[in-house]
């Protein structure tokens, strides 16, 4: 191939573009955050691997601390790249169907930590079985659905009773219950404390109903990026699945204690008075439903229309853009994005000191 | 990369381990066919854009009905994947821009053909860096709704004379995007006043390339006025001319939390919403409501459907190109039962 990554020591401007960079300053940065956030609480990180899906940067994370040295994971596949890589404790966040995939979970159980979300009895009553006939035993969390309107169970009831299911069965352990939230648009710090406190207390509504019939909740685990303060100070919860963090995307921004990390590197292949073109198009950029990202430094540059492999940029004001200028763009999309790539290129003081091989991606099984 | 449980060769294709990117064999050789057949009958000459699934074995089923027909892909990079494949003749999108690119050119094999698409001086200023490698020259011709291109007719006649000074440069003809129907009759428009300029000031035009993959039926092909001499597509082996979908993702449900919602392991990161969410083509009365990064929300009418944890659900994406940018296989379908599993050669090869 002709287009391999740049060698160790290359200087930002060799760089063929477009490239995915990580400015690996601002994402230590980001990840001492949560190591200080987390030093003294009993609830730890647990990073999800959905969105930068590199085992080498989850282990980064692990390494500057904060976490309970284990990672969430979406899918099968992706948990199996984790284990691969060493992680030894992982959470599959979403409910696993079917005798194959629960097979493939079930033997990775043989070889790590696995726990697996439920929400439904008789998938619980196939995954036991699926473990039971080779011998396995994998962890299982109920699902709540705290306000998305997605997989999970809707009442304290409905999780009471799987709850009983799962403590009735052999080859699964219950641990207790998860869930995950999101919130809309800018929030401030008051926000997100309202905002994420109340949908973990619906989380940990259901827990004590489990509680109270007697059967141990180990883990609650809930919270993620923009809970990440939140959590920690909330009596019960465990464990937070923060994933956005790490590199952190243009949506996010309002929280500024958190760097952007992740960044695409452009270069301007047409210019004239009103526009600009560059090299990076829809598909190496995602933009579901028109959420279009910014240009770094320059708020003169607008995205106008985005093609497969380029786009077009309005531009005001008197800046001097020529052919060959390059620039970076602040992602807005962050996990769609990464998902997308085969590498991403570390830099730090604008030369790469490492090539990360992002191997979960295309992990959607 | 993808890691599906994997299934032999003549299993059902609803027994693939979701999500799966599917192709329906017969209807996509049909589509093909087609397709060539009919721009045949209007004299207009087809180049497929390769680009848009990126697989050679795909590609090889559209060339095989017209040898001599280059290909066409967006990306330097895309071109370096289809060479690898044995393609020799391909048309690239992008200009010639980065050392990366410029080093590319210069290390092209002898029998190998590339076509590079340009719009100013600064394009051509690169070229004269690549003194051993002859290669073709399009200048692109700006539409209505796409601004790349040269703009005035003084600047077009003005890089065709520096080309002519370039021994190792050969000006092919003139090419413009349509990257929506509205744009087509503009985009032609525009072909041909810069042609008609050429031919006034004795400078020949060659080819007319029109970049439009909207343009799929035999009646919209009647539309294209006369001097447009071929028409680059990419998404005619795939568009359906019946109701039966070429090209689906097959998902399954995985949660089924209230009456009338269904929740299935196909998101964003499977199937692209880039432009638009995609449509269930399985079950009439179900569709999809939104999506999130790795999960689908199937919202139906509980009252006339029962959908159940384990139900396949099939999807035909809004847009194929953005789709199977996000897989490594393709699989190939054929009698509902799976014939061959395709490399998206070309998948993430952005540069």
């Amino acid at each position: 191939m002709k287009f391999n990554q740049p060698n160790i020591g290359t200087s930002i401007a060799d760089i063929e573009t477009p490239s995915l960079i990580i400015d690996l300053e601002a994402m230590e940065s980001n990840f001492s955050v949560i190591a200080e956030t987390y030093a003294t609480s009993t609830c730890k990180m647990r990073q999800h691997a959905k969105n930068i899906k590199c085992p080498d940067i989850l282990w980064r994370q692990i390494e500057i601390g904060g976490t309970l040295n284990g990672v969430c994971a979406a899918k099968v596949s992706e948990a199996e790249v984790m284990v691969e890589a060493g992680i030894r404790d992982v959470l599959v966040t979403s409910e696993i169907v079917g005798e194959d995939k629960q097979k493939r979970l079930a033997y990775l159980a043989k070889r790590a930590n696995i726990k697996v979300c439920i929400d439904n009895k008789d998938n619980l009553i196939a995954l036991s079985s699926v473990n039971g006939s080779i011998g396995s035993k994998v962890g299982v969390l109920i699902e709540v659905d705290t306000s998305m309107g997605r997989a999970g169970v809707r009442t304290p009831e409905q999780g009471l009773e799987l709850a009983k299911l799962a403590d009735s069965l052999e080859s699964v352990e219950f641990l207790g219950v998860m869930s995950h939230q999101t919130v809309e648009g800018f929030a401030d710090k008051e926000t997100r404390f309202l905002e994420g406190k109340k949908y973990i207390d619906r989380c940990l509504e259901v827990g004590k109903a489990i509680e109270d019939s007697g059967i141990e909740i180990k883990i609650v685990s809930s919270g993620e990026t923009f809970s990440y303060d939140v959590a920690p100070k909330i009596k019960g919860v465990t464990e937070v699945e923060g994933g956005t963090y790490a590199l952190m995307s243009g949506p996010t921004a309002y929280m500024e204690e958190f760097s952007l990390a992740g960044k695409v590197l452009t270069t301007i292949i047409d210019v004239d008075e009103s526009q600009i073109v560059i090299d990076a198009g829809i598909k190496c950029l995602g933009g579901p439903l028109g959420v279009k990202p910014g240009i770094e430094g320059h708020r003169d540059l607008t995205f106008n229309e985005m093609y497969d492999c380029y786009s077009l940029l309005s531009r005001k004001g008197e800046a001097n853009y020529k052919i060959g200028d390059t620039l970076l763009i602040e992602t807005s999309q962050q996990d769609i994005l990464v998902n997308r790539w085969d590498h991403f290129i570390g830099l730090r003081d604008g030369v790469v000191e490492v090539v990360y091989e992002i191997s979960a991606r295309g992990c959607h099984h | 990369m993808e890691r599906p449980v994997s299934s032999p060769i003549g299993e059902h294709f609803l027994t693939l381990d979701t999500p799966a990117l599917i192709v329906k064999k017969g209807l996509l050789r049909t589509n093909i066919k087609t397709m060539m057949a009919d721009l045949v009958k209007v004299g207009i000459n087809l180049i497929p854009n390769v680009g848009t699934h990126g697989t050679s074995a795909i590609a090889r089923t559209q060339t095989n009905y017209n040898t001599k027909s280059p290909i066409f892909v967006d990306t330097f990079q895309q071109a370096d994947c289809f060479l690898q494949a044995g393609f020799e003749n391909i048309i690239i999108q992008a200009p010639p821009v980065g050392f990366g690119k410029i080093d590319f050119l210069n290390h092209l094999e002898e029998f190998q053909t590339l076509t590079l698409s340009i719009s100013n001086t600064a394009h051509l200023e690169g070229l004269l860096r690549t003194p051993e490698s002859p290669i073709s020259v399009l200048l692109k011709i700006p539409n209505k709704s796409d601004s790349v291109g040269i703009k005035t007719n003084e600047g077009l006649i003005t890089l065709i004379e520096k080309l002519g000074s370039l021994e190792h440069i050969r000006f092919e003809g003139l090419i413009t995007n349509a990257p929506s129907m509205d744009s087509i009759e503009q985009a032609c428009a525009s072909l041909l006043s810069a042609s008609k300029y050429l031919d006034g000031n004795s400078t020949p035009s060659g080819q007319l390339l029109l970049n439009a993959s909207n343009l799929i039926f035999e009646d919209e092909f009647n539309d294209i006025p006369k001097g447009i001499t071929g028409l680059i597509s990419g998404t005619y082996p795939f568009t359906s001319k019946t109701q039966d979908p070429v090209c689906s993702i097959i998902s399954t449900v995985m949660s089924t939390p209230e009456p009338g919602r269904a929740y299935i392991d196909c998101g964003q990161k499977a199937i692209s919403i880039d432009r638009g969410v995609p449509s269930v083509t399985n079950y009439p009365d179900a569709t999809i409501e939104k999506m999130s990064a790795e999960h689908g929300y199937v919202i139906f009418d509980s009252g006339k459907l029962h959908l159940q944890i384990g139900d396949k659900i099939l999807l035909s994406p809004a847009s194929y190109s953005d789709t199977f940018n996000l897989y490594d296989f393709v699989n190939i379908i054929e009698d509902d039962k799976l014939h061959s599993i395709l490399l998206t050669n070309s998948r993430g090869a952005f540069k």
